[in-house]
């Protein structure tokens, strides 16, 4: 393989990787790289920061139970645990499909001890089986409160988890009735959770008469349900176009989705198969497929911890740029995730992406001030102080290292074809050798790096 | 920590750039956008009180028997507030809004939501800001369409919907053109941080074998590039007069008023004002936030009025929900449904308070019910202010309020 497209493989099936590890790779074959990224994904660990609240404690009902598991700053230190998890991993390729995940089952509740959990069982079985998955998601303690099925009882059914199972985790919208919905929310009755945060049947609280859901009747419960939506090809289909866009592309080839799709529901939702097949596919390297995605706010983060250790002195800066470049890891926006591709960037969001290089070469500060939570406080007047500026920090050795081989006249198309997936004008390698320093050898390998992290094409993954 | 440029050489280094490219695009083509063009042009301006502010303490029942017994220790007493009607009084801090009623300038709308509420302030706050149903998951905002749909020729600079902000809210993005996000117009600098990007925007011209991503990129690049020098050009054409309280609202619509005043193209401006989520000691924290609101509310009218602008702005204020009728054992209020919503203004067709006061007697387990969808006042701004396809752009027919 070459440079460009074991890049492309770590990019997509990863979060990037340093120059010299692609280097280090150009020539071998794609079957042993791709084997490589799937190998380095066996073991793995999740997320252990938090301990389980609730053990060793007596807890009266739920209400209290919340109230022990709420922790907003427990959920910043979860946030934080994981972006140091995909930058150091060398279990790349699960924790990006863990994020694919969690952005497929998007849950967002305070209640950091069961998102703790959620997560983990994403992680688990994030290359497993999505039939597995989906049976472990609706019994996931986080997804059922979020979902509100703990008030999913039989004599006040609540329709939100079996909806948005439909909607939004299996078939997509328009494959079942608002009948459908009704029904099979009698199934999923008396799914809750007990005063330890775990899940349980509740059976008085279940409803067993007969249902109808998709065109089948009987006293179905909500494994049925499950299994139904699994034996629809439609979920299959539906599943693979959602990891076509966040892998491949915006722009779908249905006669590979197809292939794909088929695939996916011939092997029982074998999500390795899936995805080793597109990694190994030609059509996964072509032209329009490298460089067309763009970036997620914590891609592009986690991109540049792996190429040059990017810190914030202060953690939470970490959070506040997640905040104000859009993507905030466990804050999904609503059940539907986040719209991603094209609506990352408005003017004032990639203005910042494109600003952001200069602040970190300069080891900095950024005054960033995100929108404020909505349970915070008021800040009285004259306290605005509390946006302080955010410092950062990062390491170039590894980049100088990589770049002290290369001639300084040939520095900047070499940074660029370097970093650069997509096409670029070739005009640029004028334009940036007009701004770099070129006062040392030193001072230039890092001007260039910066001025091609800040050009909008360094967004394209 | 290394450091090889300084700030000044890298502000040196930039200012290489080429003589400005910089065209606005109004001087280039002149657009064939309804909304942007027709006749004088009308502005709104959205404030958004984040958090849910409590309604009922707002806008305040204040002869209804059921109100204090369901709030023995946070409800206002009749003598506190500021009555506007028999049977109404406005919290105590709201003297600024009392004025603008009492003025003919003010609509009050009750009992405002939408079927199925939803009490996360995230999901209501979407709901409210996309315009959409419930159980519906849109990605662009009601405002951001209202830019989309002048996209049939070439779409509107997205300095035509500003927000004074860091960030942009849903309410602002577009399908195709999102609005302008800008903490400060007056120190904003100019997007060429590195300028050898904004000449290359400028060379891009779409054609050729280049991937559809780096030209979308390069065209936001150019559009942030253009409106950046817009509103640094537009915000110093004027400067305020009036005193504005100290307070980061009272900041954010003097700046708003400058480019009202100083005759920015913008049409839309969209500020926030956070701390409404009262669980807890809400005396105290509703009456600073509302007196917050009200004071830079009045100040900001005064300035449009004086300026003779004011027959030209509308001032949308909403929040993503009421609060529950009951006090809880913290002397605050939990999340609940429906609110009031205000219009202020000096072209109204027709001031005052358009509804019944909540009724307290049927609630929804403890909730209020809403009377009126919000979308129906959207559709008024939308169609009669805007001059916009309020059909298109929420998908349905939600009604019409007459303030309008």
């Amino acid at each position: 393989m070459q440079f460009k497209d074991i890049q492309h493989l770590y990019l997509r099936g990863g979060f990037g990787a340093t120059p010299s590890q692609i280097a280090y790779r150009t020539g071998k074959e794609r079957t042993d790289l791709v084997e490589e990224l799937f190998a380095a994904s066996r073991s793995y660990r999740g997320l252990n920061h938090l301990e389980d609240p609730v053990k060793g404690k007596k807890v009266g009902n739920l209400r209290i139970l919340f109230m022990l598991l709420r922790s907003q700053d427990q959920m910043r230190e979860l946030n934080l645990e994981w972006i140091r998890l995909m930058a150091g991993t060398n279990a790349a390729l699960r924790e990006k499909m863990t994020f694919f995940w969690h952005d497929h089952f998007a849950t967002s509740t305070p209640l950091a001890w069961l998102m703790q959990v959620q997560n983990n069982t994403l992680r688990k079985h994030a290359l497993g089986n999505f039939r597995t998955m989906l049976h472990a998601i609706s019994k996931d303690p986080a997804m059922i409160v979020y979902l509100n099925n703990q008030q999913n009882k039989k004599d006040h059914p609540n329709e939100n988890f079996a909806r948005e199972v439909m909607e939004l985790f299996s078939l997509g919208i328009g494959h079942y009735t608002e009948q459908d919905v009704k029904e099979a929310a009698r199934a999923f009755t008396g799914w809750t959770v007990n005063k330890k945060g775990e899940y349980e049947f509740d059976e008085k609280e279940h409803d067993d008469g007969e249902k109808t859901v998709l065109g089948r009747t009987g006293n179905w419960n909500g494994n049925d349900i499950i299994d139904m939506l699994l034996e629809n090809r439609q979920t299959a289909r539906y599943v693979c176009e959602k990891i076509y866009r966040f892998f491949i592309g915006e722009q779908v080839d249905r006669s590979w989705l197809d292939e794909l799709s088929d695939q996916f529901y011939n092997s029982n939702y074998d999500i390795s198969k899936l995805m080793r097949s597109i990694f190994l596919d030609d059509r996964f390297y072509s032209r329009d497929v490298q460089g067309s995605l763009i970036a997620s706010p914590v891609e592009l983060i986690v991109r540049y911890k792996r190429l040059i250790s990017l810190e914030t002195k202060n953690d939470n800066d970490t959070l506040k740029l997640q905040k104000v470049l859009g993507q905030v890891l466990f804050f999904p926006p609503n059940v539907a995730g986040w719209p991603g591709g094209r609506n990352w960037i408005d003017a004032s969001s990639l203005r910042l992406r494109m600003d952001l290089p200069r602040t970190i070469m300069e080891g900095g500060e950024f005054d960033l001030r995100p929108k404020p939570d909505f349970e915070d406080a008021p800040i009285a007047e004259g306290q605005s102080k509390t946006d302080k500026k955010a410092s950062v920090r990062s390491d170039w050795n590894t980049l100088l290292r990589y770049f002290r081989k290369t001639k300084r006249e040939e520095l900047t198309k070499k940074v660029l074809d370097t970093f650069i997936q997509s096409d670029y004008d070739e005009r640029l390698v004028a334009l940036i050798d007009k701004w770099v320093d070129h006062s040392s050898a030193d001072k230039q390998i890092i001007s260039t790096c910066a001025a091609v992290f800040s050009i909008p094409e360094f967004q394209l993954i | 920590m290394r450091t090889y440029l300084s700030r000044r050489d890298f502000l040196r280094n930039t200012s290489l750039a080429s003589a400005s490219l910089f065209i606005p695009r109004f001087l280039r083509a002149s657009g064939t956008m309804s909304f942007a063009d027709a006749g004088k042009p009308k502005i709104l301006v959205v404030i958004q009180l984040s958090g849910g502010n409590d309604g009922l303490n707002t806008v305040v029942p204040f002869r209804n028997d059921i109100y204090y017994e369901k709030r023995p220790v946070i409800g206002l007493n009749p003598d506190e507030l500021i009555k506007i009607a028999d049977d109404t009084g406005l919290h105590p801090a709201l003297s600024g809004l009392a004025d603008l009623y009492h003025n003919g300038d003010a609509v009050i709308i009750n009992s405002v939501g939408y079927p199925n509420p939803n009490r996360s302030h995230f999901r209501s706050m979407d709901i409210w800001q996309s315009g959409s149903d419930p159980n519906q998951y849109l990605h662009t905002g009601w405002l951001g369409r209202v830019l989309d749909a002048t996209c049939t020729n070439d779409c509107v600079p997205p300095h035509f919907a500003v927000e004074v902000d860091d960030s942009l809210s849903l309410a602002l993005k577009g399908e195709t053109i999102s609005g302008f996000a800008v903490r400060d117009p007056r120190t904003l600098k100019k997007t060429g941080v590195n300028p050898f990007i904004d000449e290359l925007a400028e060379g891009y011209t779409g054609e050729g074998d280049i991937h559809d991503q780096v030209v979308y990129l390069h065209k936001v690049l150019s559009d942030a590039y253009e409106s950046t020098g817009y509103l640094q050009e537009q915000a110093k054409i004027y400067s305020s007069q009036t005193e504005y309280p100290l307070t980061d609202l009272g900041k954010q619509l003097k700046a708003v008023a400058e480019l009202i005043i100083s005759g920015s193209e913008t049409r839309i401006y969209y500020v926030s004002l956070s701390g409404f989520d009262t669980h807890a000691g809400q005396r105290g924290q509703q009456d600073r936030q509302l007196r917050v609101y009200s004071d830079a509310l009045r100040a900001f009218c005064q300035d449009l009025k004086s300026n003779h602008v004011f027959q030209d702005t509308l001032v949308l204020t909403f929040s993503e929900f009421g609060r529950r009728v009951e006090q809880n054992a913290s002397n605050g209020t939990d999340h609940g449904t429906a609110n009031n919503v205000f219009v202020v203004g000096g072209g109204l067709r027709k001031a005052g308070i358009v509804n019944e006061l909540p009724d307290l007697t049927d609630l929804d387990d403890g909730d209020l019910k809403y009377q009126t969808d919000f979308r129906s006042i959207y559709a008024t701004i939308l169609d009669r202010w805007l001059m916009a396809d309020a059909g298109n752009i929420l998908g349905g027919d939600f009604g019409y309020i007459d303030f309008l």
